[in-house]
């Protein structure tokens, strides 16, 4: 017998200088308590999770931190700049969330995920704004993994500004519509891709359920950054582990390389020997 | 060396000393000496804090208010004026009146 683990074998997702097996990242937000983030987290195999900067809560000391739960020498931490509509800002919480992860020596210092918003309906980027924030923050030495729209175009500058990684939308962010555009998202992995195969793309945001994840797979990307799709099912445990194995089997599919798609069917079982007296007519 | 005292600052925090004879604790046992007599010479500095007024004595290093506010330094990062001011300086800035000051944690996020 073959053994499964000898024909999955795969590569690990270069993300500027990480190194990563998982290639799910998962957010942070939105969990029902702290204990049952920290469960599901584990459960989904991560080795990144993302968090947001925020103001401290100078009135209330219960003291928990979101840091208390997270095992710093297990995870690398992902800061965000979630929030931020314009780049000053976005470059301002950067710098924060750096000087937090050096004090923790947890090796998530060195990078941000930017996201630089356009209006608070639909969250989608402000194109202008993330492109500007992008090389700022590349000069300021960060590795930016940039959230942007499927906007091949866009996509394209965010990689010209210098982003390590380029991170479209598959929908708007917690809206678990899936990927909307799925051709769009095929350009902007041939544009990113083009001449630099390893380029690592990431579907960030609008992924609802496995098979959303499954598909951004299947299409090619390195990775999926999700964070409502889990906290926000009904059973974010289980779900947390189904989106670490639709990662998983999305991946295997993309590298074992799909069947075309025709319009007609293939008989897959011989088409000799057949006992039946009536032919079809018009078969091929 | 006075007794250590705490002071009841305007917005209704009580610091509390750590009978330390530092020189920020005999600013506050001035202040608590002084406060309601003295108004040529005020004593303490208003400064923002993520947003809200604060009132703290003069010479207050950063490292002084995130021991009055109880922030675990560990966990957060701080902003002075708009721009991050490193933790290696925490306990040379002193505030200044009018200092717009930014203290932040992480939280969930995605």
């Amino acid at each position: 017998m073959t053994d499964p683990a000898s024909v999955t074998t795969d590569s690990p997702i270069r993300l500027g200088n990480h190194e990563l097996s998982s290639r799910l990242i998962v957010g942070t937000g939105k969990y029902r308590s702290l204990e049952l983030m920290q469960e599901c987290l584990a459960l989904s195999g991560a080795d990144v999770v993302t968090v947001a900067v925020r103001r401290e809560r100078l009135t209330d000391s219960s003291g928990r931190n979101i840091l208390d739960f997270i095992d710093l020498s297990r995870f690398t931490i992902l800061p965000n700049t979630a929030g931020c509509f314009s780049a000053e800002d976005a470059v301002r919480v950067a710098r924060l969330g750096r000087e937090i992860l050096r004090g923790l020596e947890n090796p998530g210092a060195d990078w941000v995920k930017l996201e630089v918003l356009g209006d608070t309906r639909t969250l989608l980027p402000d194109p202008v704004a993330t492109v500007d924030a992008c090389r700022r923050l590349v000069d300021d030495g960060f590795q930016v993994l940039c959230y942007t729209s499927d906007d091949p175009i866009t996509a394209r500058r965010l990689k010209e500004a210098g982003a390590v990684s380029v991170m479209p939308a598959g929908s708007p962010i917690g809206s678990g519509q899936g990927i909307l555009n799925r051709n769009n998202l095929r350009i902007c992995l041939e544009y990113l891709k083009e001449d630099d195969p390893d380029y690592p793309v990431i579907v960030d945001a609008g992924v609802g359920t496995a098979s959303d994840v499954a598909l951004a797979m299947e299409l090619g990307c390195d990775g999926v950054l999700l964070n409502t799709g889990i906290a926000g099912a009904d059973d974010p445990r289980r779900m947390a582990v189904a989106m670490k194995q639709a990662c998983q089997a999305g991946r295997q599919a993309w590298l074992a390389g799909r069947i075309p798609r025709k319009l007609y069917a293939t008989a897959s079982s011989p088409e000799e020997g057949v006992i039946c007296l009536k032919q079809q007519a018009g078969a091929g | 060396m006075p007794e250590p005292v705490g002071v009841l600052l305007s917005e209704g925090r009580r610091y509390s000393d750590r009978g330390q004879p530092d020189l920020h604790g005999l600013y506050r046992t001035a202040a608590a000496a002084t406060v309601g007599i003295s108004v040529e010479h005020p004593i303490m500095i208003q400064v923002r804090v993520n947003g809200k007024v604060h009132e703290c004595p003069p010479e207050t290093t950063v490292a002084d208010l995130l021991n009055d506010l109880q922030i675990n330094v560990r966990y957060c990062a701080v902003e002075r004026n708009q721009e991050l001011l490193p933790r290696e300086e925490h306990r040379t800035v002193r505030l200044v009146s009018g200092d717009e000051i930014e203290i932040v944690t992480l939280v969930g996020g995605g």
